[in-house]
């Protein structure tokens, strides 16, 4: 079955929203956050009537099944993932929150003046500055990998990037701005001979599917719930067996200590140390589901397929609407693409839309660094979902047009 | 033509439209000369930088260059010529005038400036309909006033 035939935007209440108000609703900025199932929307609410008490707290009934519900929230997690065991990961409120932990819990207790830490030039910041602190602190050196400007793709292969003075690899597996997934197969293998800790932003990973850990093949991996299908405000961090030992925990309350005494605390196992204070306990159910009505609905289709005809039917219709410089990678494309246009800046032209009802995204992505190697101040973006079809990319082709004339 | 694009064409005034496509004292300054300042938007990237100076109260600009959206770029270039020669007071004065403008929709003391100045920070008002674009309109107005204040 073909996702174009399946009408997913019935699933997902903001379309029929919009539609019920006859406003147009063309939504291409999944990439910053993707819009929430139904079933999603209603998890929270069930837990919010129903459910609603202080979790890892409650010896009452209802204490006690918030528990039970925000570890098997864990679980789902895990199986998605492809996680061994659910212990392994930790609810962080996103990728943002996920990178900072492994940056001030984990390799600040490693790193050492003279040390260096490889990321590449397309990261989004929170990827990037975290990082860039942090060796700026420990007077350590910072490497960044270069791209290929046309292409997006990470010249990663240079020895250096792997020398006994590296203790830590971060990169993204999909760029926000240009889309393409890169190869981190490959450059875990190269990590894992020198024994190199590798952390991947999974942001932009829902075009990856399942079972991330085995893919992959590294020691961290961060993702968001709002860009898969559940609410902001919600994330994972994984990490692997090996590398829990050495993580400290970098904020301290309560529910994840053993003791407390005047003198000392002794914290708590992991993952309970890792997670201080109340947990976002409806977000992580909310979480959970998105990823299991990806499991349901979208994980047995060519759900890759889908995203990357669209992305082609984009591209091409930019390439000849003329003075469009586009930059993506349509063959290992994940549905986002962004583009300048010689006769219009980006924000006039995502004002444009936006007063059609169509929602891209303009301006530098929080990606500089990127978009400096690139030499464009400021680009806008498509990006795709399940939901899109070749009705919203009809539409989108139609205003752009007009915006060509019009401006 | 529908509703929506009536807002637009009051967002893109053809004021707005010709400053955009010929700035004043754009990219005029002289090689390797420092900005006097610069001004950013770090939510979009816009960036400009200005050359002034100020010799005995008077305002001389020697330019101003940049990267932004059309609606930041004529906000300079208006704001630019309609003070390039005059006395910081005044410049200040109307910098505040412009500011009132675009954040509350504040016309009422627009009158007091000269006729054909006055046209052209109305058409300006477009932005009323799109919050979410006066910051662009306010990006070197906001910049500029803070330095001329902090002249003596
Ligand atoms: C590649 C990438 N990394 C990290 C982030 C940050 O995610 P969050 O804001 O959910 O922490 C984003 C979101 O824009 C992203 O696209």
């Amino acid at each position: 079955m073909d996702l174009d035939d399946l009408n997913l935007k019935a699933d997902f209440p903001i379309f029929q929203h919009f539609k019920k108000h006859n406003l147009p609703f063309i939504y291409l900025d999944s990439a910053a956050t993707t819009q929430l199932p139904g079933v999603v929307i209603n998890r929270l609410q069930q837990y919010f009537v129903e459910e609603n008490a202080s979790t890892n707290r409650g010896i009452y009934p209802l204490g006690w099944e918030a528990t039970q519900r925000y570890e098997q929230a864990r679980a789902t997690v895990a199986k998605f993932l492809g996680a061994s065991q659910p212990k392994d990961l930790l609810f962080t409120a996103g990728v943002t929150h996920s990178i900072n932990l492994v940056a001030l819990g984990y390799l600040e207790q490693k790193l050492k003046e003279g040390d260096q830490v490889v990321v590449s030039v397309m990261e989004h910041h929170a990827n990037f500055i975290p990082w860039q602190r942090l060796c700026a602190k420990k007077g350590a050196q910072l490497l960044v990998m270069d791209i290929d400007p046309l292409t997006g793709v990470l010249e990663w292969e240079e020895d250096k990037y792997f020398g006994d003075r590296v203790q830590f690899i971060a990169l993204g597996l999909v760029s926000n701005v240009i889309g393409n997934r890169q190869p981190i197969e490959k450059i875990a293998i190269r990590a894992r001979e020198k024994e190199i800790p590798i952390l991947v932003d999974a942001a932009q990973s829902l075009g990856d599917g399942v079972d991330l850990v085995g893919k992959l093949g590294v020691d961290f991996i961060a993702f968001s719930g709002h860009k898969m299908f559940g609410p902001t405000g919600t994330g994972v961090l994984w990490v692997s067996p090996h590398r829990q030992s050495g993580f400290e925990p970098v904020i301290l309350g309560g529910g994840m200590v053993e003791e407390v005494n005047i003198r000392e605390t002794s914290l708590a196992e992991w993952p309970r140390k890792m997670e201080p204070g109340t947990p976002n306990t409806a977000g992580a159910l909310g979480l959970a589901k998105g990823l299991e009505y990806w499991m349901e609905h979208i994980g047995s289709l060519d759900y890759f397929g889908h995203l990357q005809k669209l992305q082609k039917e984009v591209v091409d219709f930019l390439m000849e609407l003329g003075g469009v410089q586009v930059y993506t990678n349509l063959e290992d494309g994940r549905g986002i693409l962004s583009f300048s246009c010689d006769w219009v800046h980006s924000h006039d032209l995502a004002t444009f839309l936006g007063q059609k009802g169509i929602c891209i995204r303009a301006g530098h992505h929080c990606a500089q660094p990127l978009m400096n190697r690139l030499s464009v101040e400021s680009l806008s973006r498509v990006s795709l979902s399940y939901y899109n079809d070749g009705e919203d990319l009809e539409l989108f082709i139609q205003q752009m047009v007009r915006a060509k004339n019009f401006f | 033509m529908d509703w929506d694009d009536e807002y637009l064409e009051e967002l893109y005034h053809k004021v707005i439209r010709l400053h955009d496509q010929s700035p004043y004292k754009f990219g005029e300054i002289k090689q390797n000369s420092e900005a006097t300042l610069v001004v950013n938007n770090p939510m979009c990237g816009d960036r400009y930088k200005v050359w002034v100076e100020v010799n005995r109260d008077k305002i001389e600009i020697g330019g101003f260059f940049g990267y932004g959206c059309s609606i930041s770029k004529a906000a300079g270039s208006v704001l630019l010529r309609a003070t390039d020669g005059q006395f910081k007071e005044q410049s200040i004065a109307l910098l505040r005038l412009f500011i009132a403008f675009i954040e509350e929709g504040e016309v009422a003391f627009l009158s007091h400036l000269d006729r054909g100045l006055a046209e052209e920070i109305k058409a300006f008002g477009g932005v009323q309909k799109f919050p979410a674009r006066k910051k662009c309109a306010l990006l070197i107005a906001s910049g500029y006033l803070e330095w001329l204040i902090a002249q003596d």
